[in-house]
């Protein structure tokens, strides 16, 4: 059978391309005339009890060496020792705690031919009425190493006396085991060990007083709701920001935001901001105490709001950053102990740092240069396919674009080390905006046609090629900043118009 | 000119053939009732719309070359453009009963049958593609063709009351060996202007036998045919005026339940992939299984069942006068059901040498195509008959404007 050319028009692929697609859904809404904002909800600092009133890890280590030679009767305790313990938390003063997560290990080392029973006890520590108290038998010349919890349990931490801070009473005794029925007779140098570690403690409430304490925090928080927009620049023209600062600690603050930047990792750019909080303190009162375990604190709020006229936060937009950075100076207790050590804290609730953004997506933007480079495999013609049966022809793109934005785009082949290898297209293609009304509406998409020669030489490129790099210059129709909407879009159509072999 | 030229030659050479008639022979050998066997092989191809040129260079070139394929496509018709093929091998024969009037005839055959039609605008579609369509709706309905092999095996009876007259009937079992049958009432395809849409409409149906059970002689269905015919003579000046009349495969083979057969009636819209996120489409590219709907649609439609269809048989008549010597003229016709064949009618002259040879040259219209030519031989004697025809000369002469060639041979011997 003979083969002979025939000219075929075929559509391949169609979609839209919308700006609404390159941002996570939830950053991205329109409003009621369609109009499409960009929001982002982050919050830059977080500072919770264990940032400021952590209770450190604690480890005791008690040894018993037997002085003389003595008979012990089962049942009575050969050692006793009750003991303080107070924790070095500078200026903070705790007096109670509760306690949400905590690990205790004891190791014990009887080194004696009788049993022995050990008991420990934390007499600060008590749950429902009880205190908590650990038996363990440790057989003749043996060990035992046991782990604990107090989770739940309610730490006094004022001393055996109660009017100390950050103490807590532990006790310890050793007896000949009551089980035993014979007297034991101790030789010197006999000898007792016992090591109790406390780790990762982690209160759910405390409350004492905090201490007069300044801590610089510099922050650096990413952002990801620019990360699908491929733009290096663009004018934002309206904006709604607000900085919520939340004080959930029952404890005075005074908070100073000494920088706050944005930055692009990618380019390098970055913009401080310029505001009257930038470096002025602000003062915050402390949270109220409602003694409600479900709902224990009201926080104390205050809200700094930012727009073009009092801020340059446009600045720190337009640049699409993917950090915020922030240097703050937080001073707990400015005024002293005003609370007379009824200072608290309640795991979850913070002092932070809330950002909330809103940014109507009406936009200019001139000569704004737009790259991606995406991955690209390209799979050769083989024998049978129907592409290496192609002769010559071309892929046109059809474009509707109902955006008021021109773009003039160009897609480059690169090959694994990012070399130019070629161009799909023999000069950049202008793709037209629509233009708005006066009403700001895009009446009628406007139609381009960019044709990309197909065929064999261009198959040969594309199997060296490892990359696309798309490359688009944007620029807004017209002199003022326009509006993109949710329901425009560019309708997009690729369709083969080529000329083939019916058979290889 | 040239074919006209060649028609007078040949009238004026006086030969008389046969064209454009099935293979198949009639049984008629003589005024006197004999036993005999003969052999039958032929082919026959045809079409007034095709052309030579382009079949030859379609089937056996590397490349279609663009002037042929355009030649092609000015010389076809708007709405129709037929092609068929038939082919016989058969092994007939006699036995006289006690040299009496009847004769037990008996045939075993192997036959095939092809017949296309194919409106112009198809075969712009397949020949050129779509793009010179575009923003266009292109029409092309119409196309059909089937295609059918079966073997027979059939007996039956002479009686030669007289030695001028003759009638016999065959009756016989048909093994339908293959089997496909295309007709597509409604289609058309429209194109826009930059191509991004195609919409197609396709109504019709597509039956074809077991593709799992191909090889000759199998079996995919049974049949029945049933052939008739006489023979008569009537005395003229100084010669004899031969009339034979003959209906040939009548009958049905009913294709088993394993024939796959579609019926599609659907509308479909293709405009390519569509790609929800572009910033993912390299995957969704690989993802996207291609289906296509028009072909769900059809597979829907998919269903194996029997079916019952005509052999594309014929019924035919002719008139020759018989000469001991001399110039002989006659003609005749032919119709055919099943097969897309356009009544034919012909003239025969030849001239007859002597009692044992003559040759004669047909000039016919009709069938699958126009005007065409043959021409045959006969060689007969007291034991043995020979008869040689070629067929569509015409195609031969002009491959540029007519498509066929034909070929038949018919050995008898008498006891």
């Amino acid at each position: 059978m003979a083969n002979w050319d025939v000219d075929a028009l075929v559509p391949v692929a169609h979609g839209t391309i919308n700006f609404a697609d390159f941002a996570p859904e939830e950053n991205v809404y329109g409003d009621g005339e369609s109009l499409l904002h960009l929001t982002a909800a982050e919050t830059l600092i977080s500072l919770g009890l264990d940032t400021l009133i952590g209770i450190p890890d604690y480890s005791i280590d008690t040894g018993f060496v037997v002085p003389i030679s003595i008979n012990f009767p089962p049942g009575v305790p050969f050692f006793y020792q009750l003991e303080e313990t107070k924790f070095d938390l500078k200026d903070v003063e705790l007096t109670r705690a509760l306690i949400r997560e905590s690990r205790i290990t004891i190791f014990l080392e009887n080194t004696i031919d009788k049993p022995v029973l050990f008991e420990y006890g934390i007499y600060s520590a008590t749950l429902d009425g009880d205190t908590f108290l650990v038996q363990a038998r440790v057989e003749a010349n043996d060990t035992l190493s046991r782990s604990f919890t107090l989770d739940g349990y309610e730490l006094d931490l004022r001393g055996e006396e109660g009017t100390d801070f950050n103490t807590i009473v532990t006790f310890l005794q050793a007896m000949i085991h009551p089980d035993e029925t014979q007297n034991h007779q101790f030789t010197a140098g006999d000898e007792f060990n016992i090591k109790n570690t406390v780790k990762g403690v982690v209160p759910e409430f405390v409350t004492g007083y905090f201490g007069n304490q300044s801590v610089l925090f510099e922050e650096d928080e990413a952002l990801d709701v620019f990360a699908q927009f491929p733009y290096q620049s663009v004018n934002i023209t309206d904006f709604h920001v607000t900085l919520t600062i939340d004080n959930g600690i029952g404890a005075d603050l005074k908070l100073n935001i000494q920088e706050l930047r944005s930055e692009n990792t990618v380019t390098g750019a970055n913009a401080a901001l310029n505001h009257e909080v930038i470096n002025n303190n602000q003062l915050y009162p402390r949270a109220i105490n409602l003694y409600d375990l479900t709902d224990p604190v009201k926080h104390i709020q205050k809200k700094l709001t930012f727009s073009d006229e009092n801020s340059n936060l446009d600045e720190l937009l337009e640049l699409r950053p993917d950090r915020f950075l922030a240097n703050l100076d937080i001073e707990v207790n400015p005024l002293g102990d005003i609370s007379l050590g009824n200072d608290f804290a309640y795991y979850g609730h913070n002092i932070s740092a809330f950002m909330q953004m809103d940014v109507p997506l009406v936009v200019s933007a001139k000569g704004v240069v737009l790259n991606d480079t995406s991955d690209f495999q390209f799979i050769a013609p083989q024998p049978n396919n129907p592409l290496d049966r192609i002769n010559y022809g071309s892929l046109n793109l059809i474009l509707e674009n109902r955006y008021p934005i021109d773009a003039e785009i160009q897609v480059y082949l690169l090959d694994t080390f990012n070399n130019l290898l070629d161009s799909l297209l023999e000069s950049p293609a202008l793709v037209l905006g629509a233009e708005e009304n006066n009403l700001g509406i895009v009446e009628f998409a406007e139609q381009s046609i960019v044709e990309i020669p197909i065929g064999p030489a261009l198959f040969d490129q594309l199997e060296l090629t490892n990359y696309l790099k798309i490359s688009a210059v944007l620029n807004t129709v017209g002199v003022d900043s326009v509006h993109l909407r949710n329901n425009s879009g560019i309708e997009y159509k690729l369709v083969a118009d080529i000329n083939a072999r019916t058979k290889k | 000119m040239r074919l006209a030229f060649l028609i007078s030659l040949v009238q004026i050479v006086g030969l008389q053939i046969h064209a454009q008639k099935p293979v198949s022979q009639n049984w008629w050998k003589g005024s006197e009732a004999t036993s005999f066997v003969s052999l039958n092989a032929g082919l026959n191809a045809n079409s007034a719309d095709f052309s030579n040129r382009f079949l030859s260079e379609l089937i056996f070139s590397d490349q279609l070359s663009q002037e042929v394929l355009n030649d092609e496509l000015k010389g076809l018709s708007q709405t129709e453009n037929v092609m068929g093929l038939d082919y016989e091998l058969a092994l007939q024969g006699g036995w006289n009963i006690k040299s009496g009037a009847h004769t037990l005839l008996f045939k075993a055959a192997d036959v095939a049958h092809v017949n296309a039609s194919v409106p112009k605008n198809a075969a712009r579609l397949i020949l050129t593609g779509n793009k010179s369509f575009a923003g266009d709706t292109l029409d092309f309905s119409g196309l059909n063709g089937l295609g059918m092999r079966f073997q027979q095996l059939a007996v039956g009876w002479q009686f030669q009351p007289t030695p001028s007259t003759a009638f016999f009937a065959l009756i016989g079992f048909v093994n339908g060996e293959q089997y496909a049958d295309a007709k597509v009432d409604r289609s058309w395809l429209y194109t826009s202007v930059l191509g991004d849409t195609l919409s197609t409409s396709l109504k019709g149906g597509l039956f074809i036998s077991d593709t799992g059970n191909v090889g000759f002689a199998t079996h995919n269905g049974a049949g029945a045919s049933l052939d008739f015919g006489f023979h008569t003579e009537f005395q003229g000046e100084g010669s004899i005026w031969q009339f034979d009349f003959a209906v040939n495969n009548l009958g049905l083979v009913q294709w088993n339940k394993k024939t796959i057969g579609y019926n599609f009636d659907t509308n479909y819209t293709w405009t390519g992939i569509e790609i929800p996120d572009i910033t993912n489409i390299n995957e969704q590219f690989a993802d996207n299984v291609l289906t296509d709907s028009l072909g769900g649609g059809v597979n829907e439609n998919i269903r194996k069942q029997t079916r019952n269809e005509w052999l594309p048989g014929y019924v035919a008549a002719e008139l020759l006068q018989r000469r001991d010597a001399g110039f002989e003229t006659g003609g005749g016709w032919v119709l055919r059901w099943n097969a897309n064949f356009d009544p034919y009618v012909y003239l025969k002259n030849g001239y007859r040498f002597n009692e044992h040879i003559a040759t004669h040259l047909s000039v016919g219209y009709g069938g699958y195509g126009t005007v065409q030519v043959g021409l045959s031989g006969i060689f007969e004697w007291s034991h043995f008959m020979a008869k040689a025809e070629v067929r569509n000369i015409e195609a031969l002469a002009l491959p540029g404007r007519f498509a066929g060639g034909s070929g038949i041979i018919n050995l008898s011997y008498m006891f």
